[in-house]
């Protein structure tokens, strides 16, 4: 049996009527915030029953699974809700890790205080859910993240603990699939009627073919057949987890991934944004495609991540140039700062606005490291001396790794990096690097 | 301590449970602490499984060691010592219970049992024995805290008295506490429960609950506001069903309606029919009603328009329609609200939406003219009709090049890279067995011919890791991904080793090593070691199937050409994707073999021929010109277009046959002979037929306990592969003074790809992972293969399994990436392929079809033929031929309609006289196309069918008087 994840929430999340308007508490946990209960948010929400809408949306994608995987998989896992900076982000991925979904709250979409800045998890229970889609448009909502008297709940002295098997695809996938947005551009936009219209021609019951987004005549369509410009969705039904949403849409951008393993659906409801990026296939969950690896070649400091907790609130825009100026650190050295922290859980990505934006994991940072196993791997063989660089001239490196009963070889040449073992010919770099290009590469930033 | 233990296993002993609860009323809690390790290890001694003696069959019997009394004195003593972890853990079943429990909590209640009996609220069953009188009891008693989902989930129970059979229908029961109907009978309108199982057919609870409404026991109003409540509470299915029911019974008035509005508009957001289809009726009812907020219900209105159920939509339209009879002032704001119904591909509704724009909307309205032209792409015939004044003229869309802006097929005919150096090699012999691309089979052999002489010891390092797949490939288990074509190039790859341990023992030791190490692997595991002794000479699949055949005569020659370290190249290997030879590069190839005197094999000579492509004749014929001699001289020329007859002097038979076959069809005639097949088959003429078979399928008969046959049919495609020997039969000793003094018989049907041209199996097995490659032996003319695919993959018409679809969909993509002119089979593969039941290959078809009518190598009257053929022989419903049209194939470009006429006019003709279902769908379409192309029928034999329709079912004489009207216009049918 793996590791145990424990929340313990002083409270269970509800949604009830206070005052003649709704009250919608969503009970908060962190393991690397202070145990005292704190506020995040408190506020009335502009447009409540968009914010439901979502949310029950959200609450469906972390309850989906896609994959087959062992029972204890299936517990729900609760959601992490990020406030600050004017906006209030909940993101969540599916059991499978090949689903991730987040609902920004955008500076319109709410009328509140941020009493502090930072992340947590928030309790997603069944009566809560239940109780969130009878809210109505129009309807007055205030919505507490975290208990704003925090005497007044402490009288019951209670804590609601909730065991889960420790989501280790889920921490590894929110912190990979960073690196997927930020390597994504958009493609598409399309009007609430486009969409509607593209999502009917998504196939009934679960397709193992690819599907390809294409727009014929002005029409988007989903089409079996690869076309030029096409843009790759493996296990498009998964698209369907926001299909009630689209009613509701304003409009859907599309963005892809660069190599296209990966899309980012964004449906804009007023001041609300829904998006749902999925893996390249319904049998990978972003957790281990190994994108992040590259980001790990070079350790991060731990004074580095300090720095950070100091110098960043949540949801801020994340400017490594300017840490570096204020900090006085080695503007080289910070270079390829963002794909490292986003890495081990520090940064998000907003696609909208292009950027990183700090958000620390409410999961302990040794926790998140330790999950990287193709990492763990490259260690070891370096640790064992079964690396060998036979030739360096800088922009061609020729090594030697010892794998199972024979010597890999490995040839880093002008950004392209190569490997003879089964991982690297089966998926010629798509899914991340293998663990002999990342040895050989650890070793020569060492 | 020690004595309580002593005192405590004595009792355990002699089961003397009487004297158990006085013995752990003297324990204090710290003794309890102190005890829990002792009560441990008694629970691992007295809960032991084991024999327990014989069984009445003679074997042994199974159970616990320990006697019932037993187990039960410790499952009393760990609900007074354990924690709760260490109770929930324990095995206590009968424990928690009314008349256990009853001696025990008036003076012992542990601090966990409120909690552990509150967790049943989320669990998935709730035990019999917790009940909501006992529930009651307890937090009563101040044992338990009320938790009030859990008395949610009991109370559906309530109204039962248990029997010992089934259940005593007991209403009053509810009044037993007042708390009962004041408080808890609620909570089952908010947490989720089982109620609709406990109403059962009868509807209990719908009845105690109208009941008690007359005897003033509960408040109609409140009851109808926790319904409409409940409804909206994102329930499951069932039970969100059974609170529709429960409104519905309880009938409500229309002021009440009025005062229930808000919430019944909520219920839009709901993922389930019924309520959406219950609150649309109400609606309807109230309104033209004073009260009804109309400016809500518009808000909501885009939830259910969109919506999949017709009756849905239908109903929303009707409500606006009575909306925009009252309303004058918002008739445009109905009307573009009503224009979203217009997203449906469905004729009546876009109808329905269409008269109630065009009756109540201001065509000078810029809104509404907006709204309705945004659908005006994929308005159907009447609808756009009748739309005419909100929408813009439409102009000419002669412009096909426009339609296909956005689309652009995959590379074709891009240059494949061939390996520059050695290292190059090394990379492309690591994945050549993951099928990255079809062409690293071809790929391989290739490279290893150019790079045969640098195989030093290092550079043998360099590819073991290659030589480690190969082995594992053939040794491991099977992969699902993996076809036999991946096994039989590993073994190719293996044989090769060998050669180079033959050829260099020192520098190929590694291979050596590698080589025992997975011979000892398959030793270790007592698995003969034959097959893998054996090289590649030896190797076959287990259905004997020819088809693998030419894949393993060209690396047999490969192996030859190493063997013999001869300087050559391969003919057949791709110079450009997907698969194809450029003839100048074959040319040049050849010119190789003729410089160097050397003889190409015949079956790579001959799929080389087959996968040539040439662009500019006359380049290629100069650069033969200079480069060739004699009979491949003339083979070249006869492929760029020259005449030539057959002649005694030439050798190269097979490749003559496969030139003509492949590229000059209209005279192979003359070639014919050099082949011993008939001729229907050489030119993949083979008759088909489909209908439904009736066979006898053994039925498993539960009264007589015996199999029996019974009548049953299935759909069925036959295609008729007639492959017969048409030259004199040799004599044995012909053929062997033929072989004593050499002389070789007039037909070379040794090694003819002709005469392997296979796909066997009963069971797909890895063949759908080849299937690719098999078509790329011939991607300018794969005709025989799709016969092949036609008659064992349709055999029983519709796909069974996921290798099947595999198959076809593999095919349906190696089609998609060539351009050649269909033949019969590809005719028939496609047109079947839109009728299967899986969409994605009914969408790949379609695509193909679009494909093929772009490129001008399919026939749509073909296509139409099979299609009504197929459909007047009942193998596939209609519908999924109509949705294919409607999701897929309609309104491409405006060639693409002309085709599409054709095709359903072929379509039509050939069905039969009896309408079959949907036929009004296919009509309407029908009448969409000749609408587009400004058309009439003309054909008398869809004009003849269309009678006989009208005749003989009365929902089609409308659609068919609009058939025969025709659409006046200047558009020809080509």
């Amino acid at each position: 049996m793996s590791d145990t994840l424990t929340y313990q929430y002083n409270q269970l999340s509800s949604l009830s009527k206070v005052n003649n308007s709704d009250e919608l508490f969503l009970a908060q946990y962190s393991e690397v915030q202070k145990k005292d209960a704190s506020c995040f948010f408190w506020g009335k929400l502009t447009d409540p029953y968009v914010v439901s809408r979502c949310l029950l949306t959200l609450s469906n994608v972390v309850k989906s699974n896609f994959s087959l995987s062992p029972y204890d998989l299936m517990m729900l896992k609760d959601p992490i809700v990020t406030a600050g900076n004017e906006k209030i982000r909940f993101e969540g991925f599916s059991h499978c890790a090949g689903v991730y979904a987040r609902v920004d709250v955008l500076g319109d979409g709410h009328d509140g205080e941020f009493l502090e800045n930072g992340t947590t998890n928030v309790d997603f229970n069944q009566p809560m859910l239940s109780a969130l889609s009878s809210v109505r448009k129009n309807e007055e909502v205030l919505l507490s993240i975290g208990k704003k008297e925090v005497a007044l709940h402490r009288e019951e002295g209670k804590v609601i603990e909730r065991k889960v098997p420790l989501p280790t695809k889920w921490i590894k996938g929110l912190t990979s699939v960073q690196v997927f947005l930020s390597e994504s551009k958009p493609a598409y936009k399309f009007n609430r009627l486009q969409a509607i219209q593209l999502f009917k021609s998504i196939p009934t019951g679960k397709p193992k073919s690819d599907y390809y987004l294409l727009v014929r005549g002005g029409k988007p369509v989903f089409s079996p057949v690869q076309a030029g410009n096409a843009i790759t969705v493996g296990g498009v039904h998964r698209l369907k987890l926001i299909e009630p949403l689209l009613l509701i849409a304003d409009q859907l951008q599309v963005f892809v991934h660069k190599d296209q393993q990966s899309t980012t659906w964004q449906v804009y409801i007023g001041p609300v944004r829904f998006s749902l990026s999925i893996s390249r296939d319904s049998w990978r969950g972003f957790s281990g495609e190994g994108a992040a690896l590259e980001s790990l070649v070079e350790d991060v400091p731990q004074n580095w991540i300090e720095l950070m907790d100091s110098y960043s609130y949540a949801n801020q825009e994340f400017n490594p140039t300017l840490l570096a100026v204020n900090e006085g650190l080695d503007i080289k050295k910070v270079e390829n700062l963002t794909g490292r922290l986003s890495a081990i859980g520090l940064l998000g990505f907003d696609l909208d606005e292009n950027n990183f934006f700090y958000r620390r994991l409410p999961f302990k940072t040794s926790r998140i490291l330790t999950l990287n196993p193709r990492l763990k791997d490259a260690e070891k063989l370096i640790a064992e001396g079964k690396v060998l660089i036979k030739s360096n001239t800088g922009n061609r490196v020729e090594a030697e790794v010892e794998g199972s009963g024979v010597h890999h070889m490995v040839l880093l040449e002008n950004d392209e990096e190569r490997c003879t073992c089964m991982w690297f010919s089966k998926n010629q770099g798509e899914r991340g690097i293998c663990k002999h290009i990342l040895a050989v590469k650890k070793l020569l930033a060492k | 301590m020690s004595d309580f233990v002593e005192q405590y296993v004595k009792l355990l002993k002699k089961e003397r449970e009487q004297d158990l609860l006085p013995l752990l009323q003297s324990l204090t809690d710290a003794d309890k602490k102190k005890f829990v390790p002792e009560l441990k290890k008694l629970d691992a001694e007295y809960f032991k499984f084991g024999i327990t003696g014989k069984s009445r069959w003679g074997g042994d019997q199974y159970g616990y060691l320990s006697t019932d009394t037993q187990r039960r004195i410790l499952g009393i003593t760990h609900f007074i010592v354990y924690n709760r972890k260490d109770f929930e853990r324990a095995l206590n079943i009968g424990i928690v219970q009314k008349d256990v429990l009853e001696t025990i909590l008036p003076w012992y209640c542990p601090t966990w049992f409120s909690d552990h009996i509150n967790r049943f609220a989320e669990t998935e069953f709730i035990p019999h024995f917790i009940d909501y009188k006992w529930y009651m009891e307890l937090v009563e008693g101040g044992y338990v805290t009320e938790s009030a989902q859990l008395i949610g989930r009991f109370l559906p129970r309530v109204i039962f008295s248990p029997l010992q059979t089934g259940k005593n229908y007991e209403p009053q029961l509810l009044l037993e506490r007042p708390v009962t109907l004041q408080k808890h009978f609620w909570y089952v309108f908010e947490y989720s429960n089982e109620i609709h199982w406990s109403d059962g057919n009868e509807q209990f609870w719908i009845k105690t609950i109208l009941d008690f409404i007359g005897k003033g026991l509960l408040s109609r109003s409140e009851i109808l506001n926790a319904t409409t409540a409940a409804i909206n509470r994102n329930f499951n299915q069932s039970l969100c069903g059974w609170f529709v029911d429960l409104l519905i019974q309880l009938e409500p008035t229309k002021p009440e309606l009025i005062d229930l509005q808000q919430d019944l508009l909520n219920t839009f957001n709901s993922p389930h029919s019924k309520p959406i289809n219950a609150a649309l009726k109400y609606f309807k009812d109230i309104a033209s009603d004073e009260g009804f907020d109309e400016i809500a219900f518009f808000e909501h209105c885009p939830l259910v328009l969109s919506s999949e159920s017709k009756t849905t939509v239908t109903n929303t339209l009707m409500i606006l329609e009575k909306l925009a009879k009252k309303h004058q002032d918002k008739r445009n704001e109905i009307s573009i609200l009503a224009s979203q119904a217009l997203l449906h591909q469905d004729d009546k509704l876009q109808v329905r939406a269409a008269k109630l724009i065009s009756k109540y909307a201001d065509s000078s309205s810029l809104d509404v003219w907006e709204a309705v032209s945004a659908y005006q792409q994929g308005l159907l015939f009447e609808a756009k009709t009748i739309l005419e004044p909100f929408l813009m003229p439409e102009e000419p869309a002669d412009d096909e090049a426009a339609n296909f802006i956005e689309i652009t097929e995959p590379a074709y005919r891009q240059p494949i890279a061939f390996p520059q150096n050695f290292d190059e090699l090394v990379y492309l012999a690591s994945q050549a067995f993951d099928q990255n691309e079809a062409y690293h089979f071809d790929l391989l052999p290739a490279a290893l011919l150019q790079f045969q002489d640098q195989m030093s010891e290092e550079n043998i390092r360099k590819l073991l890791p290659a030589f480690q797949r190969a082995f594992k490939t053939i040794t491991d288990d099977w992969v699902s991904t993996r076809g036999y074509l991946d096994n039989m190039l590993a073994k190719f790859l293996t044989s090769y080793g060998l050669l180079l341990i033959e050829f260099y023992p020192a520098a190929a030791r590694s291979i050596k090593e590698l080589h025992n190490a997975h011979r000892d692997k398959l030793k270790e595991k007592k698995r003969d070691t034959k097959w893998f002794d054996s090289g590649i000479k030896a190797w076959d699949v287990f259905t004997h199937s020819k088809g693998y055949k030419p894949h393993k005569y060209v690396l047999l020659n490969a192996l030859w050409i190493l063997e013999h370290k001869v300087q050559v190249p391969l003919l057949s290997t791709p110079t450009h994707e997907p698969c194809l030879v450029s003839i100048e590069e074959l040319i040049r190839r050849i010119s190789i073999y003729q410089n160097q005197r050397t003889r190409p094999g015949m079956m790579d000579y001959q799929v080389a021929v087959m996968r040539c492509f040439f662009d500019k004749h006359t380049d290629a014929l100069s650069l033969a010109n200079a480069l060739l001699q004699g009979e491949a001289r003339d083979l070249i020329g006869f492929i760029l277009g020259e005449e030539h007859q057959p002649k005694p002097t030439y050798q190269l038979k097979p490749v003559w046959l496969a030139a003509a076959l492949t590229h000059r069809r209209d005279d192979a005639h003359q070639w014919l002979q050099y082949s011993k097949w008939n001729q229907a088959y050489l030119l993949a003429n083979f008759s088909w037929s489909s209908y439904i078979e009736h066979y006898e399928q053994e039925q498993y008969n539960y009264q007589k306990r015996v199999y029996e046959k019974v009548p049953a049919t299935r759909s069925t495609v036959t295609v008729s592969i007639d492959k017969t020997s048409v030259s004199p039969a040799i004599s044995g000793i012909k053929s062997l003074w033929g072989k004593l003094t050499g002389n070789k018989t007039p037909v070379a049907d040794d090694d003819g790809y002709f005469d392997f041209l296979e796909l066997k199996y009963k069971h797909l097995s890895a063949e759908h992972n080849d299937i690719k490659r098999f078509i790329y032996l011939n991607p300018n003319w794969p005709e025989h293969w799709l016969a092949y695919i036609n008659k064992e993959a349709f055999r029983y018409f519709d796909l069974a399994g996921e290798n099947e679809k595999r198959l076809v969909i593999s095919s349906l993509e190696t089609l998609m990436t060539l351009n050649y002119v269909y033949g019969l089979m590809g005719h028939l593969f496609i047109a079947t392929c839109m009728l299967l039941n899986d969409k994605t290959v009914r969408l790949y078809a379609a695509e193909l079809w679009i494909k093929g009518v772009r490129e001008k190598n399919i026939d749509s009257q073909h296509l139409g033929k099979i299609i009504g053929k197929h459909e007047q022989n009942g193998l596939a419903p209609l519908k999924r031929f109509t949705d294919l049209i409607l999701s897929g194939m309609l309104h491409i470009s405006s060639a693409h309609d002309v085709e599409l006429e054709k095709l359903l006019a072929a379509c039509i003709g050939n069905m039969a006289e009896k309408p079959l279902t949907n036929s009004k769908k296919l009509l309407d379409i029908y009448v969409e196309v000749l609408a587009a192309n400004k058309q009439s029928v003309n054909n008398p034999a869809v004009l003849n069918t269309l009678d006989i329709w009208a005749q003989s079912a009365t929902g089609l004489t409308s659609v068919v008087e609009r058939l025969k009207q025709g659409f006046s216009g200047n558009k020809q049918i080509i």
